[in-house]
Parts: structure tokens; C-alpha cells; sequence
């Protein structure tokens, strides 16, 4: 193996060494002026709180995904599901999904800005009066990460959606078993959170960031709503 | 871990997770905005007096009692006879 050997200005050296394999490979250098660096690559992952995020010394370039907090499941009667927290980073903005109502259709998805992709949160399931025996209560909402609650069970609260997905929770169920007979009325998802992506170039020094909470799931009334899940920030850090 | 409203002049601006009362203004807000806990809270609600409220109160359907079959016998009679049919009685 042959190879060169760069002594520094004032001490130390660089060894550019070719491998050891056979046949003619070509390294070309950049036109610019500058330090090449290996590519290294970390990552920070926000679960909740607000802050501010401070870029790291020498990082190149982030990229930001993230998506608002989940709408709570509405109750099989009375009450609604809250909405969920907006998740923020500088002027990235996943909305929360909308709570899901008793009755009536399932909680708005969040909105999405800034990015370079954007992706409104998935809608919750309609709740209704009425419904048939053996009825599944209205489902979650999924976020682009998924994460929406299950349909709950006849006679069940709803599901939570889950954690740090920006899914909706489910809606709580009070419809009859099947084969029984009675009236009945199930409560409507939760919408999940908007999810935003972005690669910045350059990042600045520093930016304000947020995590949206989980919208609570609507108490009883009948059966209750269950929580929609957190928001989440994750940051990929290149050098 | 506990949920906080965060309120800016009467306004819930967002709703965040803590693991403790964040401090005033919690950090990565401007000056103005203040941290209140609270569970079943929504962005958009207001703050008054100490009291969180929705400006816009979903609209309460009353859910319509379930009829007896006497009921809807006597409310159509023409369901007696569908009835009889089902159940083979002529």
C-alpha cells in the first residue's frame, strides 16, 4: 500500500493511503475553499416541554421532522375530546388534531406549514346515535407516523393513541354488545397532529421549539374518550 | 409529567407537556405568555378569571328515548301488521 505523507505547519502529519485492492480509482477534490469533513451524523428527539434548540458547532445542515399532538377520543355521550397541542420549530408548525365529538364526526386532522413536505393529520371516525348492536367505537386518527387508537369494544372507553405519534385517541363506545337490543350511541376519534419535514441548509444559531401535549379524551358521559397521543421533534444533525 | 396551558392576553396559545410548572414566560416564549396546568384544555379557549372556557361549545344533541313497539304501533298502525308478517300471523 502506498502512501503520502503531509507534515503540518508546526507538528503532527496527515497519511493519504490508497487501498489496498486492485485497479485505478479517482478522488476528486471539491472546487471550493473549505474543510472536508467525514460525514457524521446525531440526532436530538423533543418528547415534550418548549425550549430552545442551539444548532451544534460545525453542523452543516438539520433536518426536522415533527408532528402536533393528537385529539382526545369524544365520550359515547355529553362530552368532547380536546384538541391537541401545536408542535413548533422556529416557524415549523404541526397543528394538533381536533377532539372527536359524542355523536357526530370524528375530530379535524391538524394542519401543517412550512415545510418542505406537509402533511395534515388523518381525520378521526365518525361517533353516531343509533347504531347497530355490536357497533366499534369511532377510531384514532393517524398521524404520517401512524399511531391512531383502535375502535373500542362495545361497552368500553376509547383507546389512547400512541405515545409521541400524534395519533388521535378513540372514541368511548356504549352501543350493545351484537345480539343485544337497546339503544346505543358512540363517541367520534380523535384527528392526529400534522406532520412537517424540512431540510435546512445553513441553520441558524439557534431556534425556538415546542412540543404539542396529547388532547385529553372526553370524560364519561356514557363511556369515555381516550387521550390522543403527544407530539414529538426529531432533529438530524449533519456535518 | 403534567399538562400546561400556555395563555397569552386570555388566550390559549398551546398546550404543552412538563414535567414541572415551567417557568414565566416558559422558556423558548416571548415575554407575555404564562403557563397555567391544566387537563382538559384546547389551543383557542380563553382564560378568564381563572376559568378556562370554549368560545365555541359544541352544540348538544339530545338523544331521542328509544320507542316501545306500543309506541310505534300506535304512532303507524301499518307496523302491526308488519309485525303479524314477521312472525307469521295472519
Amino acid at each position: 500500500m502506498s502512501s503520502i505523507v503531509v507534515s503540518g505547519d508546526t507538528s503532527g502529519t496527515v497519511t493519504l493511503s490508497a487501498p489496498a485492492v486492485a485497479g485505478t480509482t479517482t478522488l476528486t477534490l471539491p472546487t471550493l475553499t473549505g474543510t472536508v469533513s467525514l460525514a457524521t451524523r446525531t440526532v436530538q428527539v423533543f418528547t415534550s416541554s418548549s425550549g430552545t434548540y442551539t444548532t451544534p458547532t460545525g453542523c452543516k445542515a438539520i433536518w426536522v421532522r415533527l408532528v402536533g399532538g393528537g385529539g382526545g377520543g369524544g365520550a359515547s355521550a355529553t362530552n368532547s375530546g380536546s384538541t391537541g397541542g401545536n408542535t413548533t420549530f422556529g416557524t415549523l408548525t404541526g397543528s394538533g388534531g381536533a377532539g372527536g365529538g359524542n355523536w357526530s364526526g370524528g375530530g379535524a386532522g391538524g394542519a401543517a406549514s412550512n415545510g418542505d413536505i406537509n402533511i395534515v393529520g388523518g381525520g378521526g371516525a365518525s361517533g353516531g346515535t343509533g347504531t347497530t348492536a355490536g357497533s366499534i367505537g369511532g377510531q384514532g386518527g393517524s398521524s404520517a407516523f401512524g399511531g391512531g387508537a383502535l375502535g373500542a369494544q362495545p361497552n368500553n372507553a376509547g383507546f389512547a393513541g400512541a405515545t409521541n405519534s400524534g395519533g388521535g385517541g378513540s372514541g368511548g363506545n356504549n352501543s350493545y354488545p351484537a345480539g343485544a337490543s337497546g339503544a346505543s350511541c358512540i363517541g367520534a376519534g380523535g384527528g392526529a397532529g400534522g406532520y412537517v419535514e424540512k431540510l435546512i441548509a445553513s441553520p441558524s444559531a439557534t431556534y425556538s421549539y415546542a412540543v404539542g401535549a396529547f388532547g385529553a379524551g372526553a370524560a364519561a358521559g356514557g363511556q369515555a374518550g381516550g387521550n390522543g397521543g403527544s407530539g414529538v421533534i426529531i432533529v438530524q444533525e449533519f456535518y | 409529567m403534567n399538562k400546561y396551558a400556555i395563555v397569552k392576553d386570555g388566550v390559549v396559545v398551546n398546550v404543552i407537556e412538563y414535567q414541572e410548572q415551567p417557568t414565566t414566560p416558559p422558556s423558548g416564549f416571548e415575554e407575555g405568555h404564562v403557563a397555567i396546568q391544566a387537563d382538559h384544555v384546547s389551543p383557542n379557549w380563553h382564560y378568564v378569571n381563572g376559568q378556562f372556557t370554549d368560545p365555541n361549545p359544541p352544540v348538544l344533541v339530545e338523544m331521542p328515548a328509544p320507542k316501545s313497539l306500543t309506541d310505534m304501533i300506535l304512532a303507524d298502525p301499518t307496523e302491526l301488521a308488519k309485525l303479524k308478517q314477521a312472525l307469521g300471523i295472519s
